[in-house]
């Protein structure tokens, strides 16, 4: 039993992990109609810089540099990247993110070299002798649970209320959510369409950032990191409802949790660890047979 | 000195070879409820367009106070104060009455871009820039402002009397009430003249009985300017003070009501030969 909880609480925090990036992904596939297949490359290239940041500087300076250095990333591909293609078919813009994925793998191979670096988890913080993040693990009950683990449920429930209060009660999230719903009447209520899309942008490349950042000491970092993560994220997205945050992050928890128990409890002769990610994929499809618009999607429906 | 109300002069539209407005010309008056009257696909919605910036016009002038609005672009409209329905409804419908009443004061927000091609730019950067911090840094200022909005919105709720679904997603209301939503979403911008896109079509047999008194209501009110689309001459006719009458995108009759009705041309249209 204590090994089924240790695999639950290890499933959800890196289930936190494939929530957030799916959460980046489904900002801008509410918002733009845009399945961006280079989300994780993103996120991998802006962890590469916190590397580099890191080498003269502090952990909590380099975080909210890093934040900002997405924030531009995103908020530029959109510009000068999608911006042109905004109205091609579909699948041109699938193409179009798909280059992007191998392009910036290829400058942070160039630029960083393909051999793994480690990287740190956020240092200790004290706070009122309550130890928060750094190194070891804390005894919660009948588990162990790394302080690492812990770490990532705290910044992953953290970015969601946050984005929570911005959608739902600044007139700017107002304002993105009217865009996603409504482009033309948005505009004619005076929303600058074009610019919450970059605005959009911006923000799913500053909480794909905060993926790399807590995912990158579990795994190594190099270049094809984000890859099995991106899997994962997109398999959440869907699973939860493409066009639904709240999806996005229980799908994430859902496949965190049963790739590690699928992972530890199926036999070694049968299904074993390296069967797992076929197994988590098999309950997706099994899900989306009953719900093919995802457990939270809506189902387009249309006056007519 | 600066012309008042709205001046449409000699606009032609065509969409490939089909011209759907032919030199039309026509002005509405402050505070004035004009009826833009004639049958389907006489090109009234593609006027609306127009004036609303969502099409180009392929010659001609649209003014508004002084405004030239071929000049401008369509999220720009509001902000010299033209406000607008659309005739099948576009709500935002997962949002609830209030929060669909908020975003359409969007435009009060932050003070309009204005000046040259250049400045504005620039400027636009700034201005994003002041959006994201509005609501992140200054969250306090920004529900300030959104309680300022959310009174705007409620006194708008009370006039139109939708105390009762505010908090209901427009999505699941009836569309009659969608239409008022639609409207009351107009009035929350402040807007100096609202256009109304078929205001009756399908509206129960009560609903179409209130909505002229809704309408002039609303101009008394709120001392707008009001220019409707509408086909059921028996709505328009006691409200307007002007009427416009297009038939094949070509304008067959001008004056107030009396006049239109009489107008050969226009018995003609309606009754078809």
């Amino acid at each position: 039993m204590e090994e089924f909880w240790q695999q639950v609480v290890t499933g959800i925090a890196t289930g936190s992990v494939y929530g957030l990036l799916a959460l980046a992904i489904v900002l801008i596939y509410r918002s733009t109609s845009v399945l961006n297949f280079a989300q994780g490359e993103m996120a991998m290239l802006t962890t590469f810089v916190a590397w580099s940041i890191l080498q003269w500087g502090e952990y909590w300076v380099m975080f909210p540099l890093v934040l900002v250095i997405a924030a531009g990333m995103g908020a530029f591909i959109e510009r000068v990247i999608i911006r042109p293609v905004e109205g091609a078919p579909v699948l041109n813009i699938i193409i179009v993110t798909l280059g992007m994925f191998a392009i910036l793998n290829n400058v942070a191979t160039w630029r960083w070299g393909g051999i793994p670096k480690g990287f740190p988890a956020p240092p200790e913080i004290e706070v009122t002798g309550i130890r928060f993040m750094g190194e070891g693990a804390l005894d919660i009950g009948p588990t162990v649970v790394s302080y690492h683990d812990l770490t990532i449920l705290v910044f992953a429930v953290a970015i969601m209320v946050a984005l929570y209060v911005f959608f739902q009660y600044t007139p700017l999230g107002l304002a993105m959510r009217a865009t996603a719903q409504n482009p033309v009447a948005s505009r004619l209520m005076g929303i600058r369409v074009g610019r919450m899309l970059t605005v959009g942008w911006a923000l799913s490349a500053t909480v794909g950032a905060v993926a790399g950042l807590l995912i990158a000491p579990l795994i190594l970092l190099q270049p094809p990191m984000m890859m099995g993560v991106l899997l994962f994220a997109f398999a959440a997205a869907v699973l939860g409802g493409l066009d639904s945050p709240v999806g996005a992050v229980v799908g994430g928890l859902i496949i965190g949790v049963s790739e590690n128990l699928v992972g530890t409890y199926t036999p070694k002769e049968w299904l074993g660890p390296d069967m797992k990610l076929t197994v988590t994929l098999l309950i997706i499809v099994v899900v989306l047979l009953i719900r093919p618009t995802g457990i939270f999607g809506r189902r387009a429906m249309r006056r007519v | 000195m600066v012309v008042t109300g709205l001046q449409i002069r000699e606009v032609t539209k065509s969409f490939g070879g089909i011209i759907a407005l032919d030199d039309v010309s026509f002005e509405v008056q402050p505070g004035e409820i004009a009826g833009l009257i004639g049958p389907n696909g006489a090109g009234k919605t593609t006027l609306f367009n127009c004036i609303s910036r969502l099409y180009d016009t392929d010659r001609g002038d649209i003014f508004f106070d002084g405004h030239d609005l071929l000049k401008l672009a369509a999220d720009d409209v509001v902000n010299v104060g033209i406000a607008r329905t659309f005739q099948n409804v576009e709500l935002f419908k997962t949002m609830t009455v209030i929060e669909n009443l908020l975003v359409g004061q969007h435009s009060r927000f932050l003070p309009p871009l204005r000046g040259n091609m250049l400045r504005r730019s620039a400027s636009a950067a700034t201005h994003t820039f002041l959006e994201v911090i509005a609501s992140a840094a200054r969250l306090p200022a920004a529900w300030r402002e959104e309680s300022l909005a959310r009174n705007t919105a409620e006194e708008v709720v009370r006039f139109l009397d939708l105390e009762g679904v505010k908090d209901i997603r427009t999505g699941d209301l009836s569309f009659g009430i969608q239409k008022q939503v639609e409207l009351a979403r107009a009035l929350v911008s402040r807007p100096r003249m609202i256009l109304l896109d078929e205001p009756a079509s399908g509206l129960s047999h009560q609903e179409l009985g209130q909505l002229g008194q809704v309408i002039k209501s609303v101009r008394d009110e709120f001392r707008v300017t009001i220019l409707v689309v509408e086909h059921h001459m028996e709505l328009v006719m006691p409200i307007s003070d002007r009427m416009c009458v297009l038939n094949f995108g070509r304008k067959i009759a001008e004056g107030t009501p009396a006049e239109v009705q009489k107008n050969p041309a226009v018995i003609e249209a309606y009754l078809g030969d």
